[in-house]
């Protein structure tokens, strides 16, 4: 009976909501002590001038926000001009293209595993490894991609070295990269989704398309919440990928914002200033995945 | 099987003293690299030689990424007290490590138990490489500076002479060379082997303040407070790389961040790079290469180097037989130069430039062409923010290259954004 009672208190139901939080606890802790705290701390860094060797950090209120803004000769915007235009290329293609692409693979009817399996792939290796693979693949003197396009008769190109493509180019190989992850998560959601659903649209007449617009689309709003707010986080966070296959080059034409508060802490020893980036990065974000809350009316119930 | 026990507890208790007794007698420091090449292969047997031959001290080597996440590891671990006792810290980074009180000052008593002396070293590296504001807080451990990788096989076809004293000295030389070897294979009206490669990045930043240099100015003035770019000398230097693009058409005019492959494969006759490219050379198949100095586009002979050097990183608390060890460590690294050199480097040692398998051997002609640049060889600036004006520097001459900007424009806005690191002075 005892047992029995203390068992009660561990189990997770409506009428224990406390356990909940009681499971939670071991994440909590180091969630608290390895995230919360430093992002704290990073709110205070940003109101300081500190280098983090060398002189104690010193009070200076906001003028590291006010730097940033206004110093004609800093790259802040300009990267954060950078970030939305990788943004502007990015999201839309990962969100649309991979949904796409797992419709297409939900319905065909042979080999659905090798594609699976084929798309999901990428994801698995290290950005410095696909990375340096898609640079040798673009080098415009010693490419893979020239040699094709010579022996096609095409002239060279150097996708990475120019500024009209640079940025375009990294998407490209961001999606060929990253599009598993929002593949598997849309293939589970429209597994989900009862056949039933399908059979009786069938019958009342409907076509593959009105099948998609009115079953698939409006059903899979959870999930389409959930990869374009995760989407748009990514992408405001690019950072490895571009920091390797161009260094944010040519002339800082994709130097992206991560990469340049990375460069303004740890290059140019500039922490304070690193820090009010991050804030204004993370407001920025804040705002966008509202936004998102918003479109997406999250919280409202769908039912058929 | 109670003796037993007992005789196993006894065995225990005095293996343990025994451990105990060697590690006491043994210190052990670490040591870090930035040598993610085969040069960290070589240094990693160097520090494995030592360990051998030394029963009292264990060097433990640990290699980091090159650049940028190199120097924040090291700046961080001094923060946290948990730096190692040696590193590798390349001259131009001696300002800022010194300034902020991050490496230990070098001083007398150091460098008696180095035994060591600046008679020991080549001239020029010791006097202008290591020290800060004229207190010394780096060892140099080598120096290195650029050089032309020519493709003798390619430069016979043109009908030029691979000697030694028949490689072009002056830029006009070299462009006449470059146009020789530039080529369109095919006929089909595009040129398919460039005379050279356009060099990575930072290289052309070398380039451009040699070329300054060599005409007799700097690019900061005296007192380092302001970018000075913007000048005939300026505008000489940078226009030179623009036309080896568009007026003379013997340069790829695509820039790759892997400009060695085409060189390697004979699609270009020639690259620039550093000294440390020779074990690349040395590896790169049927390649039949030779090296010449960097081509000197003024009227002085001054060439750009740099160097590596060691020093002891600040410590939560100081350990006199930890310093000891590490300068013991120091020193017996600097009596295996010639080992290093190997590594595709320049001696620091005046000797090693004496010995007859430096002088002689084949497979060091890169190094040794290249250390005749030490006589007349110039460091970088001693200023705290240098990598971030050198990023500058690289960024404005990418856009003078491709066209974004014209050459006045470029060094306009060059000394704008030099200027305002200069008054940040970080």
């Amino acid at each position: 009976m005892a047992s029995n009672q203390r068992r009660k208190y561990l189990l997770l139901n409506e009428e224990n909501p406390l356990s909940a939080y009681l499971y939670l606890l071991p994440y909590l802790t180091l969630f608290v002590i390895f995230i919360a705290l430093p992002i704290l701390e990073s709110m205070q860094i940003s109101l300081y001038d500190w280098s983090l060797i060398g002189p104690p950090p010193r009070y200076v209120g906001l003028s590291n926000y006010h730097y940033i803004f206004t110093e004609p000769t800093e790259l802040f915007l300009p990267s954060l001009k950078n970030t939305l235009q990788y943004a502007v290329g990015a999201v839309p293609l990962f969100v649309v293209g991979s949904l796409f692409l797992a419709v297409a693979v939900d319905a065909v009817k042979r080999w659905k595993g090798f594609f699976q399996i084929a798309f999901v792939m990428p994801m698995v290796i290290n950005v410095a490894a696909i990375s340096i693979i898609w640079i040798w693949i673009f080098d415009p003197t010693s490419g893979l991609l020239n040699y094709y396009a010579g022996l096609l008769g095409l002239p060279s190109q150097n996708l990475l070295g120019h500024e009209e493509t640079a940025m375009w180019t990294i998407v490209a190989v961001s999606f060929w990269w990253g599009v598993g992850f929002p593949f598997l998560v849309y293939l589970s959601g429209l597994q989900d989704i009862p056949q039933t659903m399908y059979d009786a649209a069938r019958i009342d007449g409907a076509n593959a398309w009105h099948c998609f617009r009115y079953i698939t689309l409006p059903l899979l709003r959870p999930t389409l919440l959930f990869i374009s707010v995760m989407q748009i986080i990514g992408a405001f966070q690019v950072f490895g990928q571009v920091y390797i296959l161009t260094g944010g080059g040519p002339y800082d034409s994709t130097r992206v914002v991560v990469q340049h508060m990375y460069l303004t802490g740890f290059q140019y020893f500039e922490m304070g200033l690193a820090a009010a980036m991050a804030w204004v990065l993370f407001s920025i974000l804040i705002v966008f995945t509202l936004i998102q809350f918003k479109v997406f009316r999250f919280g409202e119930r769908l039912e058929y | 099987m109670r003796k037993s026990l007992a005789a196993a507890a006894v065995i225990l208790v005095l293996l343990l003293a025994l451990s105990s007794g060697i590690g006491a007698a043994k210190v052990t420091i670490d040591f870090w690299t930035l040598f993610t090449g085969p040069d960290g292969r070589v240094m990693g047997e160097l520090v494995e030689q030592f360990n051998q031959e030394h029963s009292d001290i264990e060097v433990v080597m640990q290699i980091l990424p090159w650049g940028e996440p190199y120097y924040s590891r090291l700046a961080t671990s001094v923060v946290s007290g948990e730096a190692p006792q040696v590193a590798i810290c390349h001259d131009y980074m001696i300002p800022r490590f010194a300034s902020t009180n991050s490496v230990l000052p070098i001083n007398e008593s150091m460098l008696e138990v180095l035994e060591m002396g600046e008679d020991m070293f080549y001239e020029a590296v010791w006097h202008n490489s290591g020290s800060y504001e004229g207190v010394r807080y780096g060892i140099p451990l080598d120096f290195h500076g650029f050089g032309v990788y020519y493709n003798v096989d390619l430069l016979h076809e043109a009908g030029l002479s691979s000697e030694a004293d028949a490689l072009p000295v002056t830029g006009d030389d070299f462009v006449a060379a470059l146009q020789k070897m530039t080529k369109d294979l095919d006929g089909d009206g595009t040129i398919d082997r460039w005379g050279i490669i356009a060099p990575l990045d930072w290289f052309r930043a070398w380039s451009l303040w040699a070329g300054v240099w060599q005409n007799g100015e700097d690019f900061l003035s005296e007192d380092r407070t302001r970018s000075t770019w913007n000048t005939d000398v300026g505008r000489k230097a940078l226009q030179f790389q623009v036309d080896l693009i568009h007026k003379h058409r013997v340069m790829s005019p695509e820039l790759s961040v892997n400009p060695f492959l085409a060189y390697y494969q004979g699609q270009a006759a020639t690259m620039i790079s550093g000294v440390w490219e020779v074990l690349g050379a040395e590896a790169a198949e049927g390649l039949n290469y030779t090296v010449g100095n960097h081509p000197l586009i003024g009227p002085e002979k001054v060439y750009a180097i740099g160097s590596h050097t060691f020093v002891l990183p600040v410590q939560a608390s100081r350990d006199a037989e930890k310093e000891r060890a590490a300068l013991t460590f120091i020193k017996w690294i600097l009596d295996h130069n010639l080992e290093w050199v190997k590594a595709g480097q320049c001696p620091a040692r005046l000797d090693v430039l004496r010995i007859d398998e430096f002088r002689n051997a084949p497979y060091l002609l890169p190094q040794r062409t290249i250390a005749e640049q030490g006589a007349f060889g110039r460091y970088l600036p001693k200023i705290i923010p240098w990598s971030r004006v050198q990023e500058r520097i690289v960024s404005g001459i990418e856009a003078a290259l491709l066209g974004k900007k014209t050459v006045e424009q470029t060094l306009i806005d060059m000394d704008r954004e030099i200027d305002a690191i200069l008054i940040r002075g970080r």
